[in-house]
């Protein structure tokens, strides 16, 4: 076993996919560790595990699936076939992007660590004020993207998409920054009498809601 | 022998692939690409040759490693083949919208294939190391987005009900029905089963979530130890609060103590 201090910090994504296969059947001890683990996502952890259980007690109850056919094994139905396409286009994205070695060494320090390139440090408020123009949102809604103030697992990937390529960064980098930990960086100056701390994170939806968007655009976001 | 897995449990070790797994990466490692095609067309789970999900995708990651697209090429239609059949089991034709939130899930998927080598995220290895498991932690939570989109309910806190058996765990039936699920005698609790779950899961969030985290998890109500994790503690509420949640709760689910 390894010490606790060289456990690397655990994402979100894996808070989930850790309840759902270290047990046949989640139980509270399980549940317990976890949410010791990643403590900033207990909400969102116990709200996961009571659909989790309720999914594993349909299993339980459900009967065997029937073994498919050759024909139904040859065919390729059309959802099968959009999800082939989704794959090779998102394939083809990545490695036709000009990801350069530093990116690519970042994501995978993203994955030990919580220090993560933050796309939008480079901007200016110019810049910043189009962005939020061109993707149809205020800079209120914009800002709790830069401050990681959405639970990233929320936020749909066809908006993920509109933002990297709007910040002009890939994909990946995006989804790092979103994915690490709260909190502004090292060194940074603030007005406030008090030093800023972490604010609990919403879901995209919360976000939509609570930013100051008109109907139309609250609609667009979530229909994405 | 397949290169080591890099996620890890709970305890901080390093998860491995189930023994079986490891042996069927090694045994198919050697096939070409039309044996491999005869393998993937057995279809019986009990079968000899069946090839296990969790050897698909460590090919499927692999082939995109090694450049080698005739093989996920080859193996992910059938690899997705087996994520929709089962994703029309277990996403519900009683969810709106159901068609599309299976095709989102199968998305997802495709895009957590394609990126997980570029991006060295390692989320596949969950994938190698319990497939079934993995893909309904992935499939659970594009459903809990589909139904926030969906479900805007607010529901009104009632604190007028007595607080007696604060603190105990009650004798309820949900509990009993819930605790038969895992061991269902006969199709008549199974069919009892399916009924519950349905009436658990329409619920409002916060009584579903009382239900299950008392019922199911065997959380306490609440706790005069601080540092008690509870049912109250989980929810943000006081322990009356979740009481009163359960009380709400048995009322709807009173058909079930016939």
């Amino acid at each position: 076993m390894i010490r606790p201090a060289e456990v690397p910090q655990r994402s979100f994504e894996d808070a989930l996919y850790l309840l759902s296969i270290e047990k046949n059947m989640p139980d509270a001890a399980l549940l317990d560790e976890v949410i010791r683990a990643c403590p900033e996502f207990s909400e969102e952890l116990t709200d996961f595990a009571i659909d989790l259980a309720i999914d594993r007690c349909s299993n339980q109850i459900r009967d065997e699936e029937a073994v498919p056919s050759m024909v139904a094994l040859e065919n390729v139905s059309p959802a099968v076939s959009r999800a082939l396409s989704r794959f090779q286009n998102c394939l083809h994205s990545v490695q036709s992007t000009e990801v350069s070695g530093s990116v690519i060494k970042t994501l995978h320090a993203v994955s030990l660590s919580r220090e993560a390139v933050n796309p939008f440090a480079h901007l200016s408020r110019g810049q910043y004020r189009d962005i939020a123009k061109n993707l149809d949102v205020n800079t209120v809604f914009l800002s709790k993207f830069r401050d990681r103030q959405i639970v990233p697992t929320s936020i749909p990937v066809a908006f993920q998409r509109r933002l990297a390529s709007e910040v002009d960064v890939p994909i990946e980098l995006l989804a790092a920054h979103l994915a690490a930990a709260q909190g502004a960086p090292h060194g940074q100056l603030y007005k406030a009498d008090k030093k800023p701390s972490n604010q609990a994170q919403q879901s995209f939806e919360e976000a939509v809601r609570g930013s100051g968007l008109d109907p139309e655009q609250q609609k667009a976001l979530l229909e994405l | 022998m397949a290169r080591a897995l890099t996620k890890r449990k709970t305890d901080g070790t390093l998860y491995v692939r189930p023994t079986a797994i490891e042996r069927q990466i090694d045994e198919v490692s050697s096939l070409g690409l039309l044996e491999l095609r005869q393998r993937l067309m057995v279809a019986d789970k009990k079968a000899g040759g069946y090839l296990q999900s969790e050897t698909l995708v460590h090919l499927i990651r692999l082939s995109i490693l090694e450049n080698r697209p005739e093989v996920s090429g080859t193996v992910l239609p059938f690899l997705l083949g087996r994520c929709e059949r089962n994703l029309n089991v277990t996403v519900s034709d009683d969810l709106r919208d159901a068609t599309m939130v299976r095709e989102d899930i199968l998305g997802e998927f495709s895009e957590l294939l394609a990126l997980d080598v570029t991006t060295g995220s390692g989320v596949l290895d969950y994938y190698e190391v319990h497939f079934n498991s993995a893909f309904a932690a992935l499939r659970v939570n594009v459903v809990r987005k589909a139904l926030t989109r969906l479900k805007y309910e607010s529901e009104p806190e009632s604190s007028d009900l007595p607080d007696d058996d604060l603190f105990g765990q009650p004798d309820s039936l949900v509990k009993k029905l819930i605790d038969n699920l895992s061991e269902p005698p006969t199709q008549e609790w199974k069919l009892r089963g399916k009924l519950l779950l349905k009436a658990i899961n329409q619920l409002p969030n916060k009584e579903r979530k009382a239900v299950m985290l008392v019922h199911y998890y065997g959380y306490l109500q609440g706790s005069d130890d601080p540092s008690q994790i509870t049912a109250a503690t989980l929810c943000n509420c006081t322990p009356k609060t979740i009481y009163n949640r359960l009380q709400r709760a048995e009322k709807k689910l009173a058909a079930f103590k016939e």
